[in-house]
């Protein structure tokens, strides 16, 4: 029998500091980083009992870079870097790597990709080989390219089945518009369509900018292994980097409500939200807290009252995104179409009651106590902890951050915190998607704010 | 020569997996007089804990017409006991910043906590509180069903795979209880009552049903006279459980269609094989990663990558206590027409009839025996990365094998697998006329195809 486990890896780094009172827990010692000379980084971080080994490239350049005619180009390239290199050809390459029972794995995110081979500890040279081929001697073919365009328009439009991603899709895209952070990370179907091998190579060899590219490895390795990191990786030659895009968001006024009409909807998916704050924000620990209080896990505010009491929803959270520029912050749940008005409504008043009144003094105590008591836990093995550590360095941010961040969450105080909530959180101005029965939502939603309707065919095109 | 690593050395052992795969570590294993089976693995590396809770009760437990009360019922185990009321409960675990969920299956139902090991003590309170005294009320019944039917609702009636994943098995099991789904019907969730949960309560919630493994950094002696002072008194029943009965043999394929708001046909086929205490399964399961598992695959390499008729396939085993579901599903591709999609439908159909046909007449290659035995192992590795990781695969194994050692000799049986028994398997589960096919259809073909 085989038991398999999804590990969750963190999407960012939320709490850290140890809650022990005898025993020092200090993840901070357990890695090494090296600078090639072409200015390529490279992080280690050592298993020291179970057999696997993975590689991954971090570059901290995502889909916000995609120019606007071609939308989906970072991730197309980075796919296409799986689809055949200088000496394999795709089929060759993908069954070189499962002989092994290796995995790889592609994040594209808005701001950065993480491209990885994970294997087995006895593959380590078969694996380092195959990682370093698909990043140094990569080779974009037309077939190869055709095929991953009509796979991608069909799975775009096959993604939009699913009524919870067409939510999530739709309200960043309609929030954001034209800006970098405007389309989903695969891109567009126009912007699939119009990719080509030129624009490809063009942009691969902006990508792999040696000042913004991390070597990530982790595992139980050999004392060999740095060695030959070092003498393949030093390879990537100074190119010039991508030109940075102009990050101008409109101006949200009032409540916008776009309701998408999917008429055989068993349930209407809604979300709620408006831009977010910028990592750099002094009150980003304190809004962090505070936004547990509101919408994550078991004890939130939104939980209390929309599932636990009033039985409307299975699941409510709310999030902000932080990301390079201002990202967004998202409360996303899903009802039956008969009781969107009363969730929406309900969603609204806790929403506005929390930015107006804040938070307690014993609810930013629990949520700084569950920050920090669940600390050891976010960094347990070693894959998290180099995942932490590489988003610290997305963020330009010290390691000192995990050793001192204990003590920056006990020093979060409630009035600056209620501040700071009354602030960047906004119940007035905000933006509204549901996906669902529009004949049956449309009349519950009136008295909430202006109602834009649209079919989800328009976005299959 | 420049770069050495740039040669295409490619060279490793084709015939034989690798040797060194021992991933077992130390557990002890007893029993309190109540009847719980203890599991405990001390591992001090990092200062966390993982508690988990199982029982062996699961959907095939339940009546016709009380679908979904196993499910229902882990949700009831939120709602507070005699010494914790719900809030209390899940404020205690945040705030000592502990993480905590539950899951229910055919087989079994599973409630964990992880949490930094010194806020082991308060775990232990919390848990053995709502084991032994749970209070059931029926406001908190109403409200929870409520919930569930919302799940059932996101899970389920939303997606077009929820919807396949549920007519796959009302199709292939003609007389048991894993036909139903584990979330139930609505309609059988509205004639759960207050008493009915209360019976459940009774009937399985009891020691000598359930199984405590603690894994993760913990003194062995002290939590061993913790568990006896938290557990010592819940009181043991006699477990009255409906008796499974055998699927009979299945002699003609069958079919189901339905339609939906989609863009694209949506193909399974389904044959059920043998439960996961079966020597056979991991012939089974290697047979399953060879034929459509990753982009080598032989599924794979045919209807996504050379026809370009589909944008995924994938195989999997969904192994259970009595009998097991081996599961093809094709995603194909959005379609100019309702013709061209039944040119690919029937194409699918046929590729998928001719690689079960060569599984079953000729032996699998040694290079993708070879692969799936890595994938296997790679999978296992993956598994045990975490104390929860661990803690999951020790109650896995012994609540439904009776025997958590499973957890470590389990990767010798697959590599002692060989192609001809592989191909044994296929010849005696996956034929033709043992097979269950569903086909989720767009609802503009519908008019088409009913005439």
């Amino acid at each position: 029998m085989k038991i398999i486990l999804n590990i969750t890896l963190l999407l960012l780094l939320s709490g850290c500091g140890s809650a022990l009172k005898n025993k020092e827990f200090n993840p901070v010692k357990n890695y090494e980083t090296q600078k090639l000379k072409n200015g390529v980084q490279v992080l280690y971080v050592k298993e020291e009992k179970l057999p696997y080994i993975s590689f991954s490239m971090m570059v901290f350049s995502g889909s916000a870079t995609d120019p606007n005619n071609q939308l989906g180009l970072t991730a197309a390239t980075f796919e296409m870097l799986t689809k055949g290199t200088a000496l394999r050809s795709a089929t060759q390459f993908n069954e070189d790597i499962e002989l092994l029972g290796a995995d790889l794995d592609i994040m594209v995110e808005k701001d950065y990709v993480n491209l990885g081979l994970q294997g087995l500890s006895w593959h380590e040279d078969q694996l380092l080989s195959l990682f370093s081929e698909m990043i140094l001697k990569p080779k974009f073919t037309f077939a190869e390219l055709s095929r991953y365009k009509k796979d991608t328009i069909a799975k775009i439009q096959q993604s939009l089945d699913n009524p919870s991603n067409l939510a999530s899709e739709v309200f960043e895209n309609k929030l954001f518009e034209n800006h970098p952070y405007g389309h989903r990370e695969i891109g567009t179907i126009q912007g699939v369509q119009g990719l080509n091998l030129k624009s490809l190579n063009e942009h691969y060899s902006h990508i792999l900018f040696p000042d913004k590219i991390w070597i990530v490895v982790v595992g139980k390795y050999s004392p060999a292994l740095k060695t030959n990191v070092e003498k393949i990786f030093s390879e990537i030659k100074i190119q010039k980097p991508l030109l940075e895009k102009d990050f101008v968001l409109k101006e949200l006024k009032g409540r916008n409500i776009l309701i998408i009409d999917k008429p055989d909807a068993a349930q209407a998916e809604i979300r709620v939200g408006h831009y977010g704050i910028l990592r750099t924000d002094p009150n980003y620990q304190a809004l962090s807290l505070s936004n547990s209080i509101l919408g994550q896990g078991f004890t939130s505010r939104f939980v209390d009252r929309i599932r636990d009491q009033l039985g409307l929803t299975y699941s409510i959270s709310s999030q902000f995104d932080v990301r390079k520029e201002r990202g967004l912050f998202q409360i996303r749940t899903f009802t039956q179409n008969e009781r969107v008005g009363q969730t929406v409504g309900e969603i609204i008043k806790l929403y506005s009651d929390f930015q107006e009144k804040g938070i307690t003094s014993k609810e930013l105590r629990l949520a700084q106590d569950h920050t920090i008591g669940k600390f050891p836990l976010l960094l347990e093995t070693p894959e998290k902890l180099a995942y932490n550590l590489m988003i610290l360095r997305f963020f330009a941010i010290s390691d000192d951050y995990l050793l001192k961040y204990k003590e920056n969450v006990q020093n979060v105080k409630l009035d600056s915190t209620n501040e700071a909530i009354h602030k960047s959180f906004d119940a007035q101005n905000m933006f509204i998607v549901i996906v669902g029965k529009k004949d049956v939502i449309e009349p519950q939603l009136r008295d909430i704010g202006k109602i834009e309707t649209q079919s989800y065919k328009d976005f299959l095109h | 020569m420049k770069n050495l690593l740039w040669v295409a050395l490619f060279f490793i052992g084709y015939t034989s997996v690798h040797a060194q795969t021992d991933l077992s570590f130390p557990v002890e294993k007893y029993q309190l007089a109540n009847g719980l089976t203890v599991l405990l693995y001390p591992d001090p590396l990092v200062p966390v804990t993982s508690y988990h809770t199982w029982v062996r009760v699961g959907s095939k437990d339940e009546q016709k017409g009380f679908t979904g009360i196993a499910h229902l019922f882990e949700h009831l185990m939120f709602k507070g006991a005699q010494k914790y009321s719900n809030k209390e409960y899940e404020r205690l675990l945040r705030e000592n910043g502990a993480s905590n969920n539950a899951f229910t299956s055919r087989d079994y139902t599973g409630y964990y906590v992880n949490a930094p090991s010194s806020k082991l003590d308060i775990v232990m309170d919390l848990e053995s509180d709502r084991f032994k005294n749970l209070i059931l009320t029926e406001e908190n019944l109403q409200s929870e069903r409520e919930v569930v039917k919302e799940e059932r609702r996101f899970r389920v009636e939303n997606r077009v795979q929820g919807l396949v994943f549920e007519h796959i098995n009302e199709l292939a099991y003609t007389s048991n209880s894993y036909k139903w789904p584990v979330i139930g019907y609505i309609a059988d969730l509205n004639n759960i009552t207050l008493a009915k949960a209360k019976d459940f309560y009774k009937t399985f919630y009891s020691p000598n049903n359930a199984i405590l493994v603690v894994a993760g950094d913990f003194d062995k002696d002290k939590i061993k006279s913790k568990i006896e002072k938290y557990y010592g008194d819940f009181k043991t029943q006699k477990i009255n459980r409906i008796e499974y009965v055998d699927e009979p043999v299945q002699t003609k394929q069958r079919e189901s269609v339905f339609y939906k708001d989609i863009q694209s046909d949506y193909l399974s086929v389904s044959f059920v094989v043998p439960s996961q205490k079966s020597t056979e399964l991991p012939s089974v399961e290697l047979l399953s990663e060879i034929l459509g598992s990753g982009d080598s695959s032989r599924l794979y390499k045919k209807l996504v990558y050379n026809l370009q008729i589909a944008t995924g396939v994938y195989s999997f085993v969904m192994s259970n206590l009595n009998s097991s579901m081996f599961q093809i599903h094709v995603l194909l591709k959005p379609a100019k027409n309702k013709k061209i999609a039944d040119q690919n439908k029937n194409k699918a159909l046929s590729i998928i009839w001719s690689e079960l046909f060569n599984l079953r007449s000729y032996p699998v290659n040694p290079k993708e025996l070879l692969k799936s035995q890595n994938k296997t192992i790679m999978q296992h590795v993956d598994a045990l990365k975490t104390v929860d990781g661990k803690a999951y695969g020790l109650a896995m194994n012994e609540t439904v094998l009776g025997d958590y050692t499973r957890l470590f000799t389990d990767l010798e049986d697959y590599k002692k697998v060989q192609a001809k028994d592989i191909q044994k398997v296929a010849e005696k589960y996956l034929v033709q006329n043992k097979s269950n096919i569903v086909i989720a259809r767009p609802n503009n073909y519908k008019e088409r195809d009913v005439k």
